[in-house]
């Protein structure tokens, strides 16, 4: 199958829903470093950004992780955002495109040395600018809590 | 070879009315084990239905798992209703009336043997009673109110005593009781071979209800990852992805098949996400990459708590 035709980044969509995910990162999330990614690169508009916590901690290395440790690893780990509408639909391409475009080894290693998984936060708008985020992880990765 | 429950592969998976079955525990067993592959235990008591708590054999595969075992090559589907008219259709009468005579003669050996051990229970119970309560035995008040086994042993003494016309119920001898004693016919879980005559497997064995094309690809690449993969309707998905043996781990994922440009719902995602955290789990979706056949891509997703 030929490649989807590239997503036009500057559609008055994709601008709208990223200034609403930027600003509710920067303003009410508290996020750092936030910078926006709008290379013909990748498939959709991206940001990232530093979380004030650590929005996930891997759980094989949960039991190293103190919170009240300020130069933890887990604190200087940048995060991706995928800003995307509610009533938006998505296919497993979709999603598959976007987290080829990521860098690799951007998380850093695990416990065993190897180079951790790719995940993104999913950033979903509702029509009155709610937003909720969801972490995407890419492949067959344990829950947090079980 | 066969494995340490005597099963030889490839063993039968049986079909009836598009479901796959496994009826004998040893085959259980070894799927369990070797193949890491659970089912759904389906059999209940055929006069209390609604007792369905704890079910036993037949064990009902799932479609994937019938498919996976049979590309295996590890087993292969029988159309159990078919065999079964074929197998009585090629029974000889000689061969039919000796299965009924060797059934008959269990059945009395089993009835003798039980016979036997009630005889001797009620041995057991009379000795220390003969000796602690030699009075009481000889009373006929006493006799009366003892219970309906110790009166029936009694009564062919006393039965010359009385007019045996008056009490004909308990005027039979040993040789009546154990004609009209309760017998049994062993009914075994898995198909006599005598009238059912599978045929031997296959080259190429066929399923009837294929497992869709959605989940498959999904199902396939999850066990192959050491997963225990279980039917997922209890949280709305098609899969339930243990770790290891149910008995030993709770899921890790609550997992739904897609096809590769099979659109989904943003809504839906977000539902997935706060399921799959509601219950400690992670909800996940998958498919068979179209452009690279054979490889599967999954994305597990988690509320992200903020």
């Amino acid at each position: 199958m030929s490649a989807p035709p590239p997503t036009d980044h500057s559609s008055p969509h994709l601008l709208d829903l990223l200034q609403t995910v930027h600003k509710n990162l920067l303003h009410q999330a508290d996020w750092s470093s936030l910078e926006i990614h709008t290379s013909p690169s990748y498939p959709r508009p991206l940001i990232t950004g530093l979380p004030p916590d650590p929005v996930y901690i891997d759980p094989d290395s949960a039991s190293d992780y103190s919170a009240d440790d300020r130069d933890a690893l887990e604190r200087k780990q940048q995060e991706w955002v995928l800003p995307v509408a509610l009533r938006e639909k998505w296919t497993l391409r979709k999603w598959a495109e976007v987290f080829d475009s990521l860098p690799e080894g951007f998380w850093g290693l695990n416990k065993e040395g190897v180079e951790k998984g790719k995940r993104l936060l999913l950033a979903v708008v509702s029509e009155d600018s709610t937003i909720v985020h969801y972490i995407v992880h890419d492949g067959i990765v344990k829950p947090r809590q079980n | 070879m066969a494995s340490q429950w005597g099963v030889v592969e490839p063993f039968i998976i049986y079909l009836v009315e598009g479901r796959y079955f496994l009826y004998d525990a040893n085959v259980v067993s070894h799927v369990r084990e070797m193949h890491r592959m659970c089912g759904c235990l389906t059999g209940t008591l055929p006069q209390i239905p609604q007792q369905n708590v704890f079910l036993g054999l037949p064990l009902e595969l799932m479609t994937e798992e019938a498919a996976l075992l049979v590309e295996k090559g590890a087993g292969y589907v029988v159309d159990d209703v078919k065999s079964h008219e074929r197998g009585l259709k090629a029974m000889m009468e000689a061969d039919k009336q000796a299965f009924l005579a060797a059934r008959e003669a269990e059945s009395v050996r089993e009835m003798q043997v039980l016979l036997k051990a009630a005889e001797e229970r009620k041995k057991a119970y009379k000795t220390p009673k003969a000796s602690s309560l030699k009075d009481g035995d000889d009373g006929g008040e006493d006799g009366e109110a003892e219970d309906a086994s110790e009166e029936m042993e009694e009564e062919p003494s006393s039965a010359t005593v009385f007019d045996p016309d008056t009490k004909p119920k308990n005027s039979r001898n040993s040789q009546d009781i154990s004609s009209t004693a309760l017998r049994y016919y062993p009914v075994p879980s898995t198909s006599m071979p005598l009238y059912h005559k599978p045929l031997p497997p296959p080259p190429l064995s066929s399923l009837a209800p294929v497992p869709s094309k959605t989940s498959y690809p999904l199902y396939k690449h999850l066990h192959a990852n050491s997963y225990f993969l279980s039917p997922g309707l209890r949280f709305g998905c098609q899969f339930m992805a243990y770790p290891g043996d149910p008995l030993r781990f709770h899921s890790h994922f609550v997992v739904t098949g897609m096809g590769w440009d099979e659109e989904i719902e943003m809504r839906d995602i977000v539902g997935g996400g706060r399921l799959g955290t509601g219950v400690k789990k992670a909800w996940m979706i998958g498919g068979e990459d179209k452009d690279k056949p054979g490889t599967v891509r999954t994305f597990c997703v988690e509320w992200g708590g903020f």
